[in-house]
């Protein structure tokens, strides 16, 4: 365990990892302002005038809080989508790689034919066939995330399924759920482990980059990075400036956390580095 | 070779056939394209006739098979919005995207590969740690940031180069950094890991043993071995360099494919989704093909039946 | 660092001066690119930009909203049924082909071929046939009455019958020949559309040589080229931008009040509050559309109060004053209908499709919230949205939308957007009525078939009034459309959205 969190940067990543889950939670809490409150008289003013240490955006809302608020979101949308993308992945690049032959074709086209989708159009029919919600946009994230966890697991499984412990195992007469759900998943588990982290991190951009192309479902009232960050972008060089620079730099940092911290584990749960 | 060549190819027919068909019914599911071609107080008779004249009346099956069967002949139809073939408004575009692409990823292997080599080889030194910091900050900036910073600076402040548009040289500069730099800093870091591991490898610590120095052993071998993870991350970068350009197409007024796409999809313009999906999925399986068989140069111990 | 920029943009458009200034060309640049050549087969201002300057219609929009006989000289009405057009002598396409009454002819029935439809087409359903009269004389013959028939000539453009015949409608469509001030040059898609000085134009030579049309999405980098002198001529620039564009010296932003009216349509066909009258009122009254557009829109906006503004024919200044700003009149109008705690409903808003639409839908939310009713706001992307609008299945109980006038005419909001379809064997209701009043469509129905143009006005007067005290919708205002402009162009903008580049000069 402590292979986990030796080095400093390990120590910094958990640290953003940790201040971040602890904002999330305490928002409501440490935030000095209502984040859905608006000032239009007080619309666009820059950082540290009358209490709003960050200013505020187009609509007099203060952005320190929206931005303590908006984290409970973007750890939202990434542990679920990553989630979603995770349990899926798992199960197609489990089954592809166990079983192989023409199961492991089609599942591995599969991949191939969602790589090539381009992403908006998948976002574009979902939000037309069942509206835009946050719940809509988390799926459709994590459905596009599928691919990188199943081809993981599927590598590993292979080289797996040689060795002799399964073949132990199969000549015992375990069945095969069993097999691959006892003796696969712990093994192929780091490596899941490391994906899922850069994962979250690919999750917070995706959706500020949804947000840029208004494609978002996330409701206006609820505080977003990505929205707050799109938002700002208009008043960038002229007149705020601050709007979209500090949702930036919050993602910025959470997303350089989560990578710093991933690349510790990348290493410690790495069978060669150890 | 040759049997496996042919049996990719197959496969790539396979995976632009699954693509197109996954294409026509997410289409499907995003509503009547005539909601966003006609006036919105379009009467019922008008609407009813323009879609009797697309023959999008037919049923879905009908409609299917004759895209299908018309597709295969290279003809997608005419874009809705435009009275030009489908094909050709997305062909049109390949080249600035291309160059886009390419330009994004020479920038990234440039500034990526150099740089995860000199972490490895300074490893735990304040180097490593810089260049580490860079890379990790470059993945984590959104592109559109990082594009509209790229204005503001050079753009707007220096004045040294063009803020949006096609043509030149300078055109070029400031799109292949928005677009390269995330790349650039995941290559940089696959680079330094596959490096650090080869270095630890028997093979590299005999040839260190017979005295080999320390620069040719990274050149020769630690680097080659590197490499297969680097090369797959470029296969799968290209990828979305490719449709995933389209922030930054948008930003710099870029006349690329990724803006187009976006636009036909928001305009449910079937005819030129459904030919730029196909296109798409085409150049991707061909991609994947040339990095496989790159493997065979890079690793000697990969063999194809 | 908001100075400091202010300091650096300035010193270097000091030193660097206009960097670009190249004589006699002039560089528009819009969000997206046009998608045909062809006049006649798009219904898009940006593409209307490109053709409005290639091509001439037969009646010509004045800025003031006003007719200008153009291609036609004179339009006399026969009877209800008949249209008797003089057209103009003299006028060739930039290929050399004259224009004369078989070629307008050719115009009208390249628009009812209902084998071919084009998207403008719609509008000249009604009419029958057209017939040549002599070589400048054309008689158009309608089915019903067509009332808006002269303001509907501002929509059709002239295209050579030859051209076309010998070439085909898809080269033209990308090759076109036309008879405005302005012949196409070249046009790379994404990239730029040019277009050359036609000298022979018989309204005279236009000012500027070269005009370039540049699609560049991202409002930021429109802006950051036009204060560069990149460009000359930006649209949509953003309210917030307005001060630091006129502050860098190399640019102005020139506004005009649009022929757009931005409005809540109100969903009143479900049961509940919003179905009583007095709720809708009170929604009216609980909006300050003054702060709204003096903050979030830097002023530029024009509060009003019903479905028209004074482009409009039709329009009664009386019966569009705004709904005063007023919440005790709010919360008494709530209580009166029994929601003196207020209520909560749902409400759609577009995301970029009009000026800062979703934030002016944020800070309507955030008002009436005051007077303790909660909406909550949905946000959707505008393709999604448009087709729930027109399908009738948009989930919430009510949206934000905009809609400009193409006719200048009452009829194109009012029948357009209100007429209920109660008459028993007239027309359908139009998709975006949830307003069911028997006595306004028979007025709406009776103004549409009336060419005598003062009994219109009083009809539409009366269907002012019934609308005022329904409210079907939370009238906000007018929009005023801001371009940015070069300080080395003079140029105007127009109500319509067109930029027509024949009024534009380099000083």
């Amino acid at each position: 365990m402590r292979r986990l969190v030796r080095g400093p940067t390990a120590v910094v990543g958990l640290a953003i990892l940790a201040a971040f889950v602890l904002t999330a939670v305490f928002s409501p809490v440490v935030s000095p302002y209502d984040p859905t409150l608006q000032n239009l008289e007080a619309r666009l003013s820059p950082p540290g005038s009358e209490g709003h240490v960050l200013g505020t955006d187009r609509l007099g809302r203060d952005i320190l809080s929206r931005i303590l608020y908006g984290s409970r979101l973007s750890l939202l949308i990434a542990t679920s989508a990553v989630l979603i993308s995770l349990v899926l992945g798992v199960t197609l690049g489990m089954v592809s790689g166990y079983v192989g032959g023409w199961v492991d074709d089609v599942l591995m086209r599969l991949a191939d034919v969602q790589l090539s989708m381009p992403f908006i159009l998948l976002v574009v029919a979902i939000i037309a066939a069942l509206g835009a919600s946050l719940t809509n946009t988390i799926l459709t994230l994590g459905i596009t995330g599928w691919v990188i966890f199943a081809r993981v697991v599927r590598g590993e499984v292979l080289s797996l399924k040689e060795r002799d412990f399964i073949s132990a195992a199969h000549a015992l007469g375990s069945p095969h759920w069993r097999i691959m759900l006892l003796h696969l998943l712990p093994n192929v588990a780091g490596a899941l482990i490391v994906v899922a982290t850069l994962q979250m991190a690919t999750m917070i951009i995706v959706e500020a980059a949804l947000s840029f192309l208004g494609l978002s479902g996330v409701p206006p009232e609820v505080p977003s990075w990505g929205q707050m960050l799109a938002d700002g972008r208009e008043v960038l060089f002229f007149g705020g400036w601050w709007v979209a620079t500090f949702p930036g730099v919050a993602i910025s940092l959470v997303v350089l956390g989560i990578n710093l911290y991933g690349d510790t584990l990348a290493e410690a749960l790495d069978p060669r580095s150890r | 070779m040759l049997a496996y060549v042919v049996r990719r190819l197959l496969l790539v027919a396979v995976v632009v056939w699954g693509a197109a068909t996954l294409a026509f019914v997410l289409l499907q599911l995003s509503g009547d394209p005539l909601n966003l071609l006609l006036p919105l107080d379009a009467t019922p008779e008008v609407r009813e006739r323009y879609r009797a004249s697309l023959g999008l009346d037919r049923p879905v099956l009908v409609q299917y098979g004759v895209y299908l069967l018309n597709a295969v002949q290279g003809d997608f139809g005419t874009s809705l919005r435009s009275a030009a073939p489908a094909l050709g408004l997305v062909l049109e575009r390949m080249p600035a995207s291309l160059l886009l692409a390419g330009a994004g990823l020479l920038f990234a292997v440039v500034i990526g590969v150099p740089a995860g080599v000199v972490a490895a080889l300074h490893r735990g030194k304040p180097l490593e740690l810089g260049v580490m910091s860079l890379a990790l900050l470059g993945q984590s900036i959104p592109v559109f940031w990082l594009g509209l910073m790229l204005i503001l600076v050079f753009g707007l402040q220096l004045r040294v180069l063009p803020i949006s548009g096609y043509g030149s040289a300078q055109h070029l500069i400031l799109p292949m950094i928005a677009l390269g730099t995330f790349t650039a800093a995941a290559i940089a870091r696959l680079t330094r890991n596959g490096v650090l591991q080869e270095l630890r490898s028997d093979y590299v610590r005999t040839a260190r043993s017979k005295g080999a120095h320390g620069r040719r052993v990274v050149y020769a071998h630690a680097l080659r071995n590197a490499a297969i993870p680097v090369v797959t991350v470029i296969g799968l970068q290209l990828g979305t360099l490719l449709s995933g350009a389209v922030i930054t197409e948008t930003i710099f007024a870029w006349p690329g494919v990724g803006r187009f796409v976006l636009i036909a999809v928001s305009q449910r313009d079937f005819p030129v989704v459904q030919a730029s999906v196909v296109v798409f999925a085409a150049l991707l399986a061909f991609v994947n093909l040339i990095v496989d068989i790159s493997y065979l140069f890079l690793d000697p111990r990969v063999r194809y039946a | 660092m908001r100075q400091p920029l202010v300091v650096a943009l300035s010193i270097v458009v000091l030193t660097l001066g206009m960097a670009h200034a190249q004589s006699g060309r002039m560089v528009i640049a819009q969000g997206v690119d046009a998608t045909t050549m062809d006049p006649n087969d798009h219904r898009e201002t940006p593409t209307g930009n490109v053709t409005a300057n290639i091509f001439d219609p037969l009646m010509k929009r004045a800025v003031d909203g006003g007719l200008i006989p153009w291609l036609v000289t004179e339009a006399t009405p026969i009877d209800d049924l008949t249209w008797e057009l003089q057209l103009r002598e003299g006028v060739t396409f930039h290929n050399g082909e004259a224009f004369d009454a078989e070629v307008a002819k050719f115009n009208f029935d390249r628009l009812t071929d209902s084998d071919a439809p084009l998207r403008t087409s719609d509008l000249w359903t009604s009419v029958s046939e057209v017939t040549v009269e002599g070589p400048y004389t054309i008689r158009v013959h309608t089915a019903r009455p067509l009332a808006t028939f002269l303001t509907q000539l501002t929509q059709i453009f002239m295209v050579p019958q030859t051209y076309i015949e010998e070439n085909g409608a898809a080269h033209f469509a990308s090759n076109p020949v036309g008879s405005g001030p302005y012949r196409f040059v070249r046009w790379a898609r994404d990239q730029e559309v040019v277009l050359a000085a036609f000298d022979d134009y018989w309204f005279g030579a236009p000012s500027i040589q070269e005009i370039v049309f540049r699609p560049i999405p991202e409002s930021s980098s429109r802006v950051a080229e036009l204060v560069t002198g990149g460009v000359d001529i930006i649209t949509n620039l953003s309210p917030e931008a307005v001060p630091l564009v006129s502050g860098s010296g190399q640019a102005v932003a020139s506004t005009v009040p649009s022929i757009r009216n931005i409005f809540i349509v109100l969903n009143v066909t479900g049961e509940g509050p919003l179905d009583d009258p007095r709720v809708r009122l009170a929604l009216n009254h609980a909006v300050d559309k003054d702060t709204i557009i003096r903050t979030i829109l830097g002023g530029d906006g024009v509060a009003n109060g019903c479905p028209l503004n004074p482009y409009m024919y039709g329009y009664v200044e009386a019966l569009c004053d705004p709904f005063p700003f007023d919440p005790e009149r709010a919360r008494e109008l709530l209580a009166e209908a029994g929601y003196a705690d207020g209520f909560t409903f749902t409400m759609g808003s577009p995301d970029g499709r009009y000026l800062n639409d979703r934030q002016v839908a944020e800070a309507v939310v955030g008002q009436l919230a005051a007077v303790g009713v909660r909406a909550e706001l949905r946000v959707q992307e505008w393709s999604s949205y448009v087709g729930q609008v027109l399908e009738r299945s948009i989930p919430t109980d009510a949206w934000l939308i905009g809609w400009g006038n193409s006719q200048f005419d009452a009829d194109n909001t009012m029948f357009s957007l209100l007429y209920g379809g109660t008459i028993e064997g007239g027309a359908p209701r139009s998709v975006f009525t949830y307003m069911y009043d028997a006595t306004l469509d028979a007025l709406l129905a009776e103004a549409r078939a009336t060419v005598d143009q003062a009994r219109r006005a009083e009809l539409y007067a009366d269907g002012l009034a019934l609308v005022r005290d329904a409210a079907p919708w939370i009238f906000l205002y007018q929009q005023v459309d801001i371009y940015g402009v070069s300080t080395r162009i003079d140029w105007d903008p127009r109500p319509d959205e067109l930029i027509w580049a024949f009024d534009a000069a380099l000083r």
